[in-house]
């Protein structure tokens, strides 16, 4: 990956997240991540987009540290980049974290009520400690809010 | 001469009547013609332009060609096609006078029956639809040729501009100048920042603009904006493409998705106000690097 | 291979709210309206020729939803080697129903939920028309 000598924003790249309700988990994850969190510092990248080759998905993420989201084993946010741009900084396995959590309802991947809430804010919250991190490694040039 | 103090004003359309002057019909091609430069449309002499093409050229490039025989010898039609001039309708007065019930007759005198019927031929005459986009002389699109880019990024985000043939205001709408017209459109940034168009609703043909005038008002998924002319003049045309698809603007900002052609009044003043393609360059760079942090929040 | 269901596949784009209404009205197809003779998958699956995906969608229908010009979900369709039969974007409805414009990304609103209604309505009539297809 060419990363850029000290870029000012991280890249994070979410699976699509259509097949299981931990892809929309992720996807609203990183979401408000990019929103509410850390605005200004997070690009989002869209998947379908970087597939397909358009715009300049692929190229800007190779500039900067990305961070992957994946809902499930397939890891096609993780995949993609690896393919397309190179290594990942960071790579969030949704599945695991709600594993590690204890979560073992059956969530709902298009109507998400208050546990799908709950667990969308704690996996923004990670994503926001690995974006942390990165900035800690001189990966980021920023100031930490 | 256009009559100025009518109400109306027609000169999208310009009217070459025959010179038939040995029969009724010819009178009547010539009395349709003056009924039409009432309502603003320039009237093209067939025996002068014979003679000087050029003296046209700048009507003929403006408007549709409504091309108006007498009779069957089409006189004026032969004209247009020896010009190679497109024409957008014909009249033969005869053919249209039988079928109102009206012999015309071989003395040129009109009389009442025909008279009485001309107007509603007229009226015939401007009910052609207004032009996409009126084409030169020469029957081609002068806005044709090839466009050069050239680009930055901001994040993941790349910008288009042209490399030149075009001027830019600081709402970031483009004017590209051929000739004495201008085709005027937004930018590959404000498209991109405006996100999907939906709609298109453009200005009335025939309306006179001033540089800094709304020109069309454009709405998207994401909001609603103004097209703001970075030119004076007279709107001649409309892309009624970009009325039907407006994602056109999406998809060709600087090319097939320009809004509005305006026949311009005073370019070199209103090039005072504004950018050319590398001042615009640069003034963009910086703006959106600045801006897009509020934009897109990263 | 598998015939039996059309496959209502939406572009989830990450960064419109147009994206979102397409992702939710496939979602009510898939679900609510025609869950026995539809189903969604994942775009990126796909794209990456995924063996499991890509056995699920020979020989299937593919309605495509997308949100916006880029016709990401068409481009990543035939990146795998057929088209969809039927393409839709989420724009053209909202041309139909303006007032209909949806909120954000996250939530779209009374409007985006209410388009995603009229959307998924369409789509789950063409998955009957589909079914009924050879």
């Amino acid at each position: 990956m060419e990363i850029e000598a000290r870029p000012t924003k991280v890249g994070v790249i979410s699976c699509s997240g259509e097949s299981e309700a931990e892809g929309t988990i992720a996807r609203n994850a990183v979401r408000l991540v990019m929103e509410k969190y850390r605005p200004g510092l997070v690009v989002t990248l869209c998947l379908p987009l970087y597939l397909a080759g358009d715009g300049g998905e692929r190229d800007f993420a190779k500039k900067v540290p990305v961070i992957a989201v994946d809902g499930c084993e397939k890891t096609c946010a993780r995949m993609a980049t690896e393919k397309y741009s190179g290594e990942i900084a960071s790579w969030i396995d949704i599945r695991e974290l709600l594993k590690q959590w204890g979560v073992t309802a059956e969530l709902s991947r298009s109507h998400p009520g208050e546990l799908e809430r709950e667990l969308t804010e704690r996996v923004a919250q990670e994503i926001v400690r690995r974006i942390d991190r990165l900035i800690e490694e001189g990966k980021v040039e920023v100031e930490v809010q | 001469m256009p009559d100025e103090t009518a109400a109306e004003n027609h000169s999208e359309i310009v009217v070459l009547p025959c010179s038939g002057l040995d029969k009724e019909a010819g009178s009547a091609s010539r009395e349709i013609a003056l009924l039409l430069s009432e309502r603003g449309v320039p009237i093209v002499c067939p025996v002068l332009y014979e003679r000087s093409p050029k003296r046209y050229e700048k009507e003929l490039g403006a408007g549709r060609l409504v091309v108006i025989d007498g009779c069957k010898t089409g006189c004026a039609s032969k004209l247009a096609a020896e010009r190679g001039l497109k024409v957008a309708r014909k009249l033969t007065v005869t053919e249209a006078a039988k079928r109102l019930g009206i012999e015309a007759g071989k003395d040129p005198h009109l009389r009442e029956a025909l008279r009485d019927v001309l107007p509603t031929l007229a009226e015939e005459l401007l009910a052609i639809e207004p032009a996409e986009s009126p084409a030169a002389a020469d029957g081609q699109d002068p806005f044709r040729s090839t466009v050069d880019y050239r680009e930055f990024s901001v994040e993941k985000f790349i910008f288009r501009i042209p490399t030149s043939g075009y001027f830019f205001n600081e709402n970031d709408c483009w004017a590209r100048v051929v000739g004495g017209r201008a085709r005027v459109g937004i930018s590959d940034y404000v498209q991109q920042s405006a996100s999907d168009m939906i709609f298109f609703d453009p200005p009335e043909i025939g309306i006179e603009v001033s540089i800094f005038d709304e020109v069309g008002s454009l709405e998207t998924t994401k909001t609603a904006l103004d097209i703001i002319s970075p030119v004076s003049g007279r709107v001649v045309a409309v892309n009624k493409e970009v009325v039907d698809a407006p994602e056109l603007i999406n998809e060709d900002p600087y090319e097939r998705g320009w809004a509005v052609e305006i026949e311009l009044t005073d370019l070199e003043e209103d090039k005072e106000l504004l950018m050319d393609s590398p001042a615009y360059f640069d003034y963009l760079k910086q703006k959106a690097e600045k801006e897009h942090e509020e934009l897109y929040g990263g | 291979m598998n015939d039996e269901k059309v496959y209502v596949i939406p572009c989830s784009g990450i960064g419109k709210a147009t994206a979102s209404v397409g992702r939710d009205a496939a979602f009510k197809v898939v679900e609510e309206k025609r869950p026995d003779t539809s189903d969604t998958l994942c775009l990126s699956l796909l794209t990456m020729k995924d063996a499991d995906t890509v056995e699920k969608v020979t020989g299937a229908k593919v309605i495509t939803i997308e949100g916006c010009a880029k016709d990401c979900a068409r481009k990543n369709v035939e990146a795998s080697g057929r088209a969809p039969d039927i393409s839709h974007r989420v724009h053209d409805f909202l041309k139909e129903h303006r007032d209909f414009k949806p909120e954000t990304v996250l939530d779209t609103g009374e409007g985006g939920r209410k388009l995603s209604e009229i959307i998924a309505e369409q789509v789950a009539d063409e998955v009957d028309e589909l079914i009924r297809k050879p």
